[in-house]
């Protein structure tokens, strides 16, 4: 069986090219790679820890589809790429500090929380508090191609979290920090949601933020010139 | 898990998994604590004897509900339903109970420096940790070492230390040795060693035929180095010198549990298996002038 890896090395010429490797069947890619890596190339260049798909520091796009190494068990032909979106270092390596920082802007962190919660108020948030940030929702998501600002998928899907736990009193701070740049740029395309190895569903938590936005007074500034079909009465 | 060394996680049994032979029987409390527990299958593999999970009796519901990870890493990596099959298990190395000295607040020996985690000793556990334990040593000892951080007062200048120059000289160097001799294979090698001799179940003769192993690694280090030449984010570069550390590492540990005539924990001596007083302190190995030194050091 044979997989196809883009490589990269910016100070090579070309600085890209594609190399095709033979890989025995019934591993998971991050196997293939350690086994590359091991008997055939030394050069080749990738991520990982956990090996169990805990971590998240593996993925990588299979196709042009996101995926963790570690649990993807490769097809004969697959194409496997570094993530989109984000500056790749080398070969399947990325710089994820950008798309960390979105982190920080949406403030999606506790600023305001008083102790204990209930179970059920704990279900409510635990699918968002299972993000290991692999950045594979981040790499799927189109809007990056013309807003660069964007807060972007794992960033919303968080920031909903502590929106939505029970703990946290100033709910205000963490609307008012996703509604530029954010809840009302995505296009609900719903790629983020499918890719997510966790099951998570930012697409899903983006349209509640949306709706706690409302409550908190702020609209849609596309849907101003929508909702007048551009005209003034 | 057996094939891919994964953790199932203790909550399989916590929840009623029976752990059983290839003939079906029972041999061990599944609640009992992990040196017994490690120790009772090792001793089933080493008579030719497959060890198996059983979850099957817990039902599919209970499983999807309670145990949906372990569900998941069953069947990614070792191609099982729990729900349907056992699952093959063997006991592997999950956590280092010792590690870099530290006092109750995370602060090492280097002044500013400070360790927390699993790479730290802060002495919580003792020769047996218990599950759940390393997430409190996380929420404890993050919080306490991040205070008392905060209040050093002198901060580590960025200057040009001995060490520094020491060490970059030693990765340049690295870019030369002649790769003669593969790493890779030293270090499946080593792992091999160490899991049969000094893992589970120990004793005198075994270690030292290890702990001669190690010493030759040491001197082969010179023939080994690495191929990707590139200083640009290398892995296998990494890799090497973590192989180093392990190396380094292994010698202490051999050192520490040769030194140490008694049984306590998950240190199981088969020529000593009684638990001797004398002992209850903890092993501290270090360098001085390249030299190994280790001596005990009570509970404070």
């Amino acid at each position: 069986m044979k997989i196809k890896i883009k490589r990269y090395h910016p100070h090579f010429e070309p600085p890209s090219v594609d190399m095709e490797y033979e890989i025995p069947e019934g591993t998971t890619l991050l196997e293939a790679l350690e086994q590359i890596k091991k008997t055939k190339d030394r050069t080749l260049t990738f991520s990982h820890s956990c090996r169990s798909g805990v971590c998240g520091s593996c993925a990588v796009r299979v196709n042009g589809k996101e995926q963790l190494a570690c649990t993807y068990k490769p097809k004969d032909g697959d194409y496997i790429e570094p993530l989109s979106v984000v500056d790749v270092v080398r070969d399947l390596v990325v710089d994820k500090e950008k798309s960390l920082q979105t982190l920080q802007k949406a403030l999606a962190y506790p600023l305001q929380m008083h102790a204990g919660m209930s179970e059920e108020e704990e279900k409510l948030i635990e699918r968002q508090s299972d993000c290991i940030l692999c950045g594979s929702c981040y790499s799927s998501c189109p809007v990056y191609e013309t807003n660069k600002a964007f807060l972007g998928p794992f960033a919303l899907a968080r920031a909903y979290r502590y929106v939505a736990d029970s703990r946290e009193e100033n709910k205000k701070a963490h609307i008012d920090a996703v509604v530029v740049h954010g809840i009302w740029d995505c296009t609900l395309c719903g790629n983020c949601t499918e890719v997510c190895p966790q099951g998570i569903d930012p697409k899903g938590d983006i349209v509640l933020l949306q709706s706690w936005a409302a409550k908190f007074g702020h609209s849609n500034p596309n849907m101003a010139s929508f909702g007048s079909f551009g005209l003034e009465f | 898990m057996a094939k891919s060394s994964i953790l199932i996680s203790e909550a399989a049994r916590g929840a009623g998994g029976k752990i059983l032979n290839e003939d079906g029987e029972r041999f061990t409390d599944e609640l009992a604590t992990r040196d017994k527990l490690s120790r009772a299958i090792y001793e089933q593999i080493e008579q030719g004897k497959k060890v198996y999970l059983d979850m099957r009796h817990l039902g599919e519901d209970f499983i999807q509900k309670e145990l949906p990870q372990e569900r998941k890493l069953a069947f990614l990596y070792e191609g099982v339903d729990p729900a349907k099959e056992p699952i093959s298990i063997r006991p592997a190395a999950h956590y280092t109970m010792g590690g870099i000295d530290t006092n109750i607040d995370g602060k090492t020996s280097l002044k500013g420096l400070y360790a927390v985690g699993e790479c730290a000793n802060v002495k919580f556990h003792g020769a047996n940790r218990l599950g759940g334990n390393s997430l409190l040593e996380l929420i404890v000892m993050g919080k306490r070492a991040a205070q008392a951080a905060a209040k050093e007062e002198e901060m580590p200048q960025s200057k040009e230390y001995e060490r520094t120059k020491i060490d970059r000289d030693f990765i340049r160097a690295v870019f030369n040795l002649p790769a003669t001799i593969d790493f890779y294979e030293r270090r499946e090698f080593l792992q091999k060693v160490l899991y049969h001799n000094g893992g589970i179940v120990r004793e005198e003769l075994a270690m030292k035929g290890v702990l001669s192993v190690i010493r030759q690694h040491q001197r082969e280090l010179a023939f080994m180095g690495i191929k990707d030449k590139s200083p640009l984010y290398n892995t296998e570069l990494v890799e090497f010198l973590e192989y180093g550390n392990v190396v380094e590492l292994a010698e202490a540990m051999m050192v520490g549990a040769i030194q140490r005539k008694e049984s306590r924990g998950a240190h199981f001596r088969k020529d000593y298996p009684n638990q001797d007083a004398s002992y209850k302190a903890h092993t501290i190995v270090w360098k001085e002038n390249g030299v190994l030194c280790a001596d005990f050091k009570g509970e404070q």
